[in-house]
């Protein structure tokens, strides 16, 4: 039945798992005879129930065959059989060559960025640029969205604490996730869809301008003056708008819990002073330090380092490490918070 | 003839199936201005990065001041690299800051220059280009000459023994050419420092220049004074100068 598919099986090339793929090999190929002059095109309207398209292989013989004028004997070339297991081989030690290769550069770079934190003095202007950029211009944003999902978190926990009986825990509830969980991981995911694009769109614009490579001619460390600065500012500025992220949140608990939905206030904020302790809120920063590394280093990295990928040229190289960026920081933030989050608790 | 300063020694340089130098010999001199000719995409850029250290050659030594370049230690690469200076063929201003910024900025990062004496110093330099009405302005927000003068100044304002100028006169009008060729021989003089040109500007480059070498085919062809290039005999120089495109080069074109 795989007859029905010919020209799929050539376009995946996997002869090798086909049913009857041994047909393959010894299928007569027809072709018109215009088509046999050249002995290469192929008839495919012309193809019966015989005949069987080769994949992605070279047409071996001299033409015509001579058996009607217009069929070509023809075979596929059997050294591609030999060479599938190989190739898929092949292809599997390229990616994980490629993958090792990444490994090894993300290790060195973030190597090389901490060993420039102590190569002192840093510019205050350029940090405080960059916490004005990483820091000032997400507040809004962060606030916006800490609102919200403290008043979802509010009508949620309600519903389902209240299926127990246990309203009077709503603010425990909501505090707890938000100062633990959301916040942490929420501020950063905002913070790396607004300011980690922007970081890696303009440190690769840097580099396809040779403007990083004018700051190396001109003795001054790259390093240390483009990452260096956005580490340091994403550090002080991750746990100050978590911090602002979990406060907003339990507002915003507070004015669906209480406000609309009319738990007590006093319990509301009395439980939730009873039961949150220091190391809920430390590890909560924790994370956010965390997070701070991972997604100034990993925005910085994509930027400085486009020009080594394939495609890393011109506005689409600039467009693929800005989507890289905020796709691996994203992925890196969730899986660390699972680690994280196993160790603290 | 003054001492040499830096000197390429059977360098090779590929990218990937690429070959872009093939063997270049070539001798820079003290105090001198070397210009590079060559066809488009013929390596001149690539060979003055060896020098700048952006690019290191798969074979081959580049010598300064008889040391290996590969053999200097950090401290010493670092001390060498002080002393050079680079104009990008495509300016390499940091576009997210000012041009008064852009000529600063090497002094601020590299020096312990005051405020004030930084101030006065790219205000003389602006003084000389002609670019005192753009200083607060962005590199986007100026012509491409202006461009170029802005990239000379910040090249210019650390006062570099060695300077690399790829194409400082593409893309600008005779009389700035003019300007800009009589700027460089003025601070060549004034500063003594050595330049390693690349141009296409025939002849007029050669105004300026003392030494002419051409790129062709990842290898130096000629080497020779400024005078002599006009005169010499060697056919691929001689098309190269007249325009001409010649048997061989169609040959490597196709």
């Amino acid at each position: 039945m795989w007859q029905a598919f010919p020209l799929c099986a050539s376009l995946f090339s996997l002869k090798a798992s086909l049913p009857h793929a041994d047909r393959l090999d010894k299928a007569p190929l027809l072709a018109d005879n215009n088509d046999c002059q050249s002995g290469v095109k192929t008839n495919l309207a012309a193809l019966s129930d015989n005949v069987s398209v080769p994949i992605a292989g070279q047409l071996v013989g001299n033409g015509c065959g001579g058996r009607c004028g217009c069929a070509m004997e023809t075979s596929v070339n059997k050294e591609l059989t030999v060479n599938i297991p190989i190739q898929i081989l092949a292809g599997i030690g390229r990616l994980v060559l490629a993958l090792l290769t990444e490994l090894g550069r993300i290790g060195l770079f973030f190597f090389t960025t901490f060993s420039r934190i102590i190569h002192l003095p840093h510019s205050i202007v350029r940090i405080a640029q960059q916490i004005h950029f990483i820091g000032t211009k997400s507040l809004f944003i962060v606030s916006l969205t800490g609102l919200f999902t403290g008043m979802v978190l509010g009508v949620q926990l309600y519903y389902t604490l209240s299926r127990l009986g246990s309203e009077t825990a709503l603010g425990v509830a909501v505090a707890l996730s938000l100062i633990r969980e959301l916040g942490p991981v929420l501020t950063a995911l905002m913070i790396t869809g607004r300011a980690g694009s922007s970081i890696a769109a303009e440190i690769g614009i840097m580099r396809i301008s040779e403007q990083i490579d004018a700051l190396d001619t001109m003795d001054i460390d790259p390093i240390k003056f483009l990452v260096v600065p956005r580490l340091l500012a994403a550090l002080l500025c991750f746990p100050l708008l978590t911090a602002i992220f979990d406060v907003i949140g339990i507002v915003g608990g507070y004015l669906t819990g209480v406000v609309m939905l009319g738990v007590n206030s006093g319990t509301y904020l009395n439980r939730m002073e009873q039961s949150v302790v220091w190391a809920d809120v430390s590890g909560g920063f924790i994370k956010s330090f965390a997070f701070a590394i991972i997604v100034s280093v990993i925005c910085c990295y994509q930027g400085y380092t486009m020009h080594l990928r394939r495609n890393g040229f011109g506005a689409r190289g600039v467009s693929v490490a800005t989507t890289s960026a905020v796709v691996i920081s994203s992925v890196l933030i969730l899986a660390t918070d699972y680690v994280l989050t196993s160790f603290l608790l | 003839m003054s001492e040499a300063l830096i000197q390429f020694l059977d360098v090779h340089k590929s990218f990937g199936s690429q070959t872009v130098l093939n063997g270049v010999n070539l001798t820079i001199h003290k105090g001198e201005t070397t210009t590079i000719i060559g066809r488009s995409g013929g390596g001149k850029s690539v060979l003055l990065k060896h020098v700048a250290g952006l690019l290191q050659p798969d074979a081959g030594k580049i010598l300064y001041r008889g040391h290996d370049l590969a053999q200097l230690k950090r401290s010493e690469w670092k001390k060498m690299k002080s002393k050079f200076s680079y104009m990008f063929q495509s300016m390499a201003l940091f576009d997210s800051m000012t041009n008064y910024d852009n000529i600063a900025l090497p002094l601020r990062e590299k020096t312990k220059m005051s405020e004030t004496r930084i101030c006065a110093e790219v205000g003389k330099m602006l003084e000389l280009l002609e670019l005192q009405n753009c200083t607060g302005k962005y590199p986007s927000q100026i012509s491409g000459g202006m461009r170029k003068r802005v990239a000379l100044a910040r090249a210019l304002i650390t006062k570099p023994e060695i300077v690399m100028f790829d194409e400082p006169d593409t893309g600008l009008d005779p009389i700035r050419k003019t300007a800009v060729y009589d700027m460089i021989q003025t601070f060549q003089k004034h500063f003594g420092f050595t330049a390693i040109v690349v141009s296409h500007e025939i002849p007029d480059i050669f105004r300026i220049s003392n030494r002419v070498a051409m790129l062709d085919n990842g290898k130096i062809i000629y080497e020779g004074s400024s005078t002599d290039v006009m005169h010499c005999d060697v056919p691929l120089v001689q098309d190269f100068l007249a325009g001409r495109s010649s048997s061989e080069a169609n040959e490597n074109l196709n």
